[in-house]
């Protein structure tokens, strides 16, 4: 409201006073269809299925035995730690290569940069199931990859079904939560301040680690942390290109949905999976604004 | 960083060395293009192949695979479904999504932040997690296997790409403007209609195209909801490879890539002509 009123300083007060319930009328209707529904088609059936995950269970066990379940089999928690460890892995792949690509994006002038964009951004806007296929015909024993490496004379490889064949699906389909944020923080990065650390002697080398590298750090975490978060709920391509041995968690707890109609059980690992998503991200997203704030603290 | 204009007895040889750095840089961003890029052009000759196998190079050319993709059932029926579907999601999307931008540019602080926090959340959130609550409640519902079930669940799928688009726009939109035509005594909705929805057009275009995208993507909910009668072509086409190597794939992911880089053109175009 301040700034309507520092907008329109021949408006006597009066106007003011019946504008401003009339404004919060109209942006409370605006909002009251879309919370509604995503409070009934939403928000509803994630409550349920948390309630589910304590009331959904076997006769005579306690309300945490679902959960109880699911920390004692060690089958899950293999998968749970496996799961872990691919999203980690995807994670580092996809920094390493987007820290690189958007800084080529940040120096590509026009035509260039827009090129690079749209390259970075392609796996949103080509079907998921198109792009896991794609990889498919690559990978396979009689596929693209093997009759290349044929020509060269190289013996044929199996990648297919292994972990490899998913981290590398999985960077393609998330490497743009990768550069994006990246690429934000480089832009914002003032190029005197490199300017000054080389005229002051520095070699690159120094300037980049102790100048650019901490100044992109924000949006490298807030990066990582977005491709972290997104590969803990990935199905469609450790399903397409990984095995039935490599299960990862989403794929779990879709089996037990549609094979076994353990609604108990699936609700307790869905709910696992959403609160360990809520807790990564609020730790990171604090840690980023600590960062943020320590930066923006720092002198001019 | 371009190179110090300060000394100019080391610029020479500093600037030769940042050449050198250029040409990996690029050469390396060259390299991620390819990979990104050339998987999906290698689908192409394998959906004109005459075998029934994924094997390459495809040996004879054949327009079997999309004989097979237009008249079989499981296939154009899927295709349809999808496209009818993604199109009401769309619809009902932009207008909530659009709605909920406005709403939401006009809050501010940590009201502001809650809501879209709220809203946004479906894009974050893994949809193995939302599709077994949602699959449960459109169960006791009566929202399965039909058209309803799948338009209201990928809504919500939908909404946030909306709200994201549209209400970068409106950041950038001038709101005196709509002060004005409230003052010259435009209803809220004439505001509307004559003043702020011709400046964010592009982002509704860019928007309808997300949401389109994301509905007509969707595999999971798309696999719980589904029923015998109603199997959405992802759905079909991960089972298909899945399942049985059935190259009509190849030319019902050709068919994809063509219609989505022509929509995409289209709302890029859209964006140009705005200044964009």
């Amino acid at each position: 409201m301040a700034e309507v009123i520092a907008r329109m300083p021949l408006e006597s007060d009066a106007t003011h006073r019946r504008a401003a319930p009339k404004l919060r009328i109209t942006r409370t209707a605006l909002l009251i269809p879309v919370l509604l529904f995503f409070a009934a088609f939403f928000f509803y059936p994630l409550l349920t299925m948390m309630a589910r995950s304590v009331t959904d269970v076997p006769e005579g066990a306690g309300a945490l035995s679902n959960f109880q379940w699911f920390f004692t089999e060690e089958s899950n928690l293999r998968i749970f730690g496996r799961t872990l460890t691919t999203a980690a892995r995807v994670t580092v792949f996809c920094v390493l290569v987007a820290y690189p690509m958007a800084y080529a994006m940040m120096r590509a002038r026009g035509a260039w940069k827009l090129a690079i964009l749209g390259v970075v951004l392609l796996p949103f806007w080509i079907s998921t199931v198109v792009r896991n296929f794609a990889w498919v015909v690559i990978l396979q024993d009689r596929g693209v990859l093997n009759y290349l490496l044929g020509l060269g004379g190289v013996p044929a490889i199996s990648i297919l079904g292994t972990k490899t064949a998913v981290t590398i699906g999985m960077a393609q389909v998330l490497l743009p939560f990768a550069v994006l944020p990246i690429y934000n923080a480089m832009q914002r990065i003032d190029p005197n301040l490199i300017r000054a650390a080389l005229m002051l002697g520095a070699r690159p080398t120094v300037a980049f680690l102790k100048v650019f590298l901490p100044l992109s750090a924000p949006g490298l975490i807030a990066g990582a942390l977005l491709v972290f978060v997104l590969s803990l709920g990935f199905y469609l391509t450790p399903a397409m290109l990984g095995s039935a041995q490599d299960a990862m968690f989403a794929q779990i707890i879709f089996r037990q949905i549609s094979e076994l109609l353990a609604w108990g059980r699936s609700s307790a690992m869905a709910t696992i999976l959403l609160l360990t998503t809520i807790v990564i991200l609020t730790v990171g997203s604090l840690l980023t604004r600590g960062m943020r704030n320590r930066s923006a603290s720092q002198p001019e | 960083m371009s190179p110090p204009m300060s000394n100019h007895i080391t610029a020479p040889k500093r600037r030769r060395k940042s050449r050198i750095g250029d040409w990996a840089l690029f050469g390396f961003a060259g390299i991620v293009a390819i990979t990104l890029i050339a998987p999906l052009l290698i689908i192409i000759p394998m959906s004109f192949s005459d075998a029934q196998s994924f094997a390459f190079p495809p040996r004879g050319l054949s327009l079997r695979w999309y004989e097979n993709l237009f008249t079989e059932e499981a296939w154009y029926r899927g295709a349809l479904q999808s496209v009818g579907i993604a199109t009401l999601v769309t619809i009902l999307s932009l207008v909530l999504g659009t709605m909920a931008a406005l709403g939401v540019s006009r809050l501010k602080g940590f009201t502001q932040a809650t809501i879209s926090a709220l809203i946004l959340s479906p894009m974050i959130l893994p949809t193995v997690v939302s599709g077994v609550g949602i699959y449960a409640v459109f169960l006791k519902w009566h929202l399965t296997a039909n058209y309803l079930g799948f338009v209201l669940a990928h809504t919500a799928l939908a909404v946030p790409f909306v709200l994201t688009t549209v209400a970068a726009a409106l950041k950038t939109f001038d709101r005196t403007l709509e002060y004005a035509a409230a003052s010259c005594g435009a209803t809220p909705m004439a505001t509307f209609v004559h003043v702020t929805l011709p400046c964010i057009r592009p982002a509704l275009a860019s928007g309808a195209l997300f949401a389109f995208i994301a509905s007509f993507d969707e595999v999971v909910i798309a696999q719980f909801l589904g029923g015998p009668e109603l199997k959405t072509l992802p759905v079909q086409m991960f089972t298909s490879v899945y399942v049985d190597s059935d190259p009509t794939l190849a030319a019902a992911s050709t068919v994809i890539i063509a219609v989505t880089s022509i929509a995409i053109f289209i709302v890029m175009q859209a964006n140009r002509r705005r200044g964009l």
